[in-house]
């Protein structure tokens, strides 16, 4: 009887906590929309308040400048870590020497460095970006009493992103130069090519879309990441510029500080909203890229050899 | 045989496409011309160059995250911190002596409120200044520096009558820097996270890895992980507007942001975690036992709880240490959902402070190379160790678990 019992809970209690979950991200994605819905038939976001002065303009703060911030520190922590990460993979993918001590000590780094928490992260920033190299470059310079690039910017947020994000492009880089058919390789050589010759014209246009689903995994990770930024660079969208040695508006930083320390939560209410609507499909569009990409690829290579 | 030879040649077209440039120029009669053979070679020793140099860059930038921490730890980590070397008393006759800028930094202004003070006022501030710095010497020479490890780890008995207690106070006008209730707080909501995580992930696991068919797995699994996707500040948004005014309303707690609302919220947000790695464990296990178990007759949950489980135990395993090390270093939805009092109470409904939050606040305050400042990265360096720790527990288990069932490690 008991024996019956479980053969009927098994499935029913696995399929609640799997379906639960689903339910959770549907939520999520559904109830919010419902929020930002029902704030923008309040007509607060379309001007419909005296104050506001555009069609963006949310509690005081522009959406257009919170995302503009968030793009140029995600794009500068791409222009770092893109390259960095590719050429990394590159090498241990197909210039270290196999089974050598190196690569195998490289590796582990990056392990290392996909273990850190991203508080770490911010710690180095401010200890080291900040203090060490801007303080220095500050000193180098001869600079008077207010520091110049002894302080938070986007420069040294940018960096400490993509310090953070490196071992997601290095790895999947490095699956996805490993991916490559051996015969490829092989026949590349066959026909003369040199080195740089089969890794520019055939392994890496063949590792491309594994590429690119690290890159956007990271630059997903990077977009709704907050706690690296608080001392290293980020603020609200009143003071923030886009200079690279300033602190810039960050979009998920303003949702932070709506959430937590707003002086009228009433009227931060519909940018808090808006923000948090902004990030969800913001991450979810590029995971869904991301995962797309990914099921497209392999079944494609699969068919082919 | 034939299938491999028409493959081999559709590689080779595959390739002469791709490289017909290259074939232009070198299939001449007699191959590629010297000349054209050394330029390559010298591009091909200049990229390996450049590839090893960049891979050395970033190797070295990983050494750099931990030597930095350590170095700037390092005081307060072999207790031999004195704080900085506190400025000599300056006595009356010696304020006119002394060069302006050092007086403004021994008084502690900016240089704007500095050029408003009187004299007058400046031989005031020198007064309490130096009283001041009388009392602190005083202070450390009883009981050493607040950054020492006796006082990071030990009770400290306050002024006058105050019972030895457990503080975490660093902005009094005597700071304390005691560790445990930090670290206390880290250990209550990471377990209460792991209690909520580790059964939602592996049941969820288990349905779609055993229960499942395969079109529906196809679809589970990445909606499932795309939780993990969700960026933290939105989960401790929702953990603040949603889930805490729901907790309190059904249990009627006194506060309405506590350990458990965080401890939840974190939970939810490592699921992901936990799941995507269970879930492969539990679907490496070759299909064949499980079928081989229900023809002898059990049920699905025998074969699940005698074959599937003992077999995927070590996958399990790491995925859970591995939810761990991110509970623990789990910062945003902590701070805004835990109400950051740095207690050291039982209970699970009081507010709590970990330690990944603590360094998050009060950074931004602490002046650099001060006790306070020392103190917080010598959290954030046992902090990375612990995590590092964890992860390679769990890596280990994985490379252990793969070499006895005699696979290579990807």
């Amino acid at each position: 009887m008991i024996r019956k019992r479980i053969h009927v809970l098994f499935p029913l209690l696995t399929g609640t906590a799997a379906w639960g979950l689903v339910a959770v991200m549907l939520s999520l994605i559904l109830g919010g929309t419902l929020a930002v819905w029902s704030q923008l038939s309040e007509a607060s976001l379309l001007g419909g308040r005296g104050t506001s002065s555009g069609p963006l303009d949310l509690g005081g703060a522009r959406l257009s400048a919170l995302l503009v911030g968030t793009a140029a520190r995600t794009l500068l922590m791409s222009l770092a870590v893109i390259p960095a990460g590719i050429l990394t993979a590159v090498y241990l993918a197909e210039y270290a020497p196999a089974g050598a001590r190196t690569p195998r000590i490289l590796r582990r780094l990056i392990e290392v460095l996909a273990a850190v928490p991203s508080v770490i992260f911010g710690l180095f920033g401010l200890g080291f970006f900040v203090g060490v190299l801007g303080g220095g470059l500050d000193r180098w310079a001869g600079a008077s009493i207010s520091p110049v690039w002894g302080r938070p910017a986007l420069l040294w947020a940018s960096w400490t992103l993509a310090l953070m994000t490196l071992p997601v492009v290095v790895v999947a880089t490095e699956a996805a130069l490993r991916s490559v058919p051996r015969d490829l390789r092989l026949a590349a050589t066959a026909l003369g090519a040199t080195r740089l010759q089969v890794l520019v014209r055939v392994l890496l246009p063949h590792a491309l879309p594994g590429m690119a689903t690290g890159v956007i995994l990271a630059i997903g990770r990077a977009s709704g990441e907050v706690v690296p930024l608080l001392f290293t660079g980020a603020t609200v969208a009143t003071q923030g510029s886009l200079a690279l040695n300033e602190r810039f508006p960050d979009l998920a930083y303003q949702v932070f500080v709506w959430a937590t320390q707003s002086p009228d939560p009433e009227a931060s209410r519909p940018g808090l909203l808006v923000g948090v609507w902004v990030l969800v499909f913001l991450s979810l569009m590029l995971n869904v890229a991301a995962a797309i990409l990914r099921s497209r690829v392999a079944p494609v290579d699969a068919d082919r050899l | 045989m034939l299938s491999k030879w028409t493959r081999c040649a559709d590689d080779v077209r595959i390739v002469a496409h791709r490289m017909n440039p290259v074939l232009k120029n070198s299939t001449s009669r007699f191959g590629p011309s010297l000349i054209q053979r050394s330029r390559a070679a010298g591009w091909d020793a200049w990229a390996g160059r450049v590839v090893a140099g960049v891979a050395a860059g970033v190797g070295i930038s990983t050494v750099l995250v931990f030597a930095f921490l350590c170095l700037e730890a390092w005081p307060a980590l072999v207790g031999s911190f004195s704080g900085d070397p506190s400025p000599t008393t300056l006595s009356q006759g010696d304020l006119d002596r002394v060069p302006a800028d050092e007086l403004r930094k021994y008084l502690g202004l900016s240089p704007a409120e500095f050029s408003t003070k009187t004299r007058e006022q400046l031989r005031l501030l020198a007064e309490v200044r130096a009283e001041t710095l009388a009392e602190e010497r005083g202070q450390e020479t009883s009981s050493g520096s607040p950054a020492d490890w006796r006082h990071l780890i030990l009770p400290r008995s306050g002024h006058g009558n105050d019972p030895a207690a457990y503080l975490w106070q660093p902005s009094g006008g005597v700071p304390r820097f005691n560790l445990v209730p930090l670290w206390w707080g880290s250990l209550k909501v990471t377990w209460i996270a792991l209690l909520v995580a580790v059964p939602l992930a592996i049941a969820a696991a288990l349905y779609v890895s055993q229960v499942a068919s395969r079109g529906l797995r196809a679809w589970l699994k990445p909606i499932i992980a795309l939780i993990a996707g969700v960026p933290s500040v939105v989960m401790g948004f929702v953990a603040l507007t949603v889930l805490a005014p729901a907790i309190q309303r059904v249990f009627g707690t006194p506060f309405p942001l506590n350990g458990m609302v965080a401890g939840f919220a974190v939970g939810l947000a490592i699921v992901p975690v936990i799941f995507s790695l269970a879930e492969d464990a539990l679907s490496a296990v070759p299909r064949d036992w499980s079928q081989a178990a229900l023809a002898l007759g059990a049920t699905p949950w025998q074969a699940v709880r005698t074959v599937v489980l003992p077999a995927a135990a070590p996958g399990i395993g790491s995925a859970m240490l591995l939810g761990m090390a991110q509970a623990l270093g789990e910062t945003m939805i902590v701070m805004m959902a835990s109400g950051n009092a740095p207690t050291l109470a039982w209970s699970l409904w009081d507010p709590v402070r970990t330690v990944p939050v603590t360094l998050a606040l009060e950074l931004g305050e602490a002046p650099r190379g001060g006790p306070h400042y020392r103190v917080l990265f010598l959290l954030g360096f046992l902090l990375l160790c612990l995590s590092v720790v964890l992860h390679g527990a769990a890596g280990w288990i994985r490379r252990r678990h793969a070499q006895v069932r005699g696979e290579a490690e990807p």
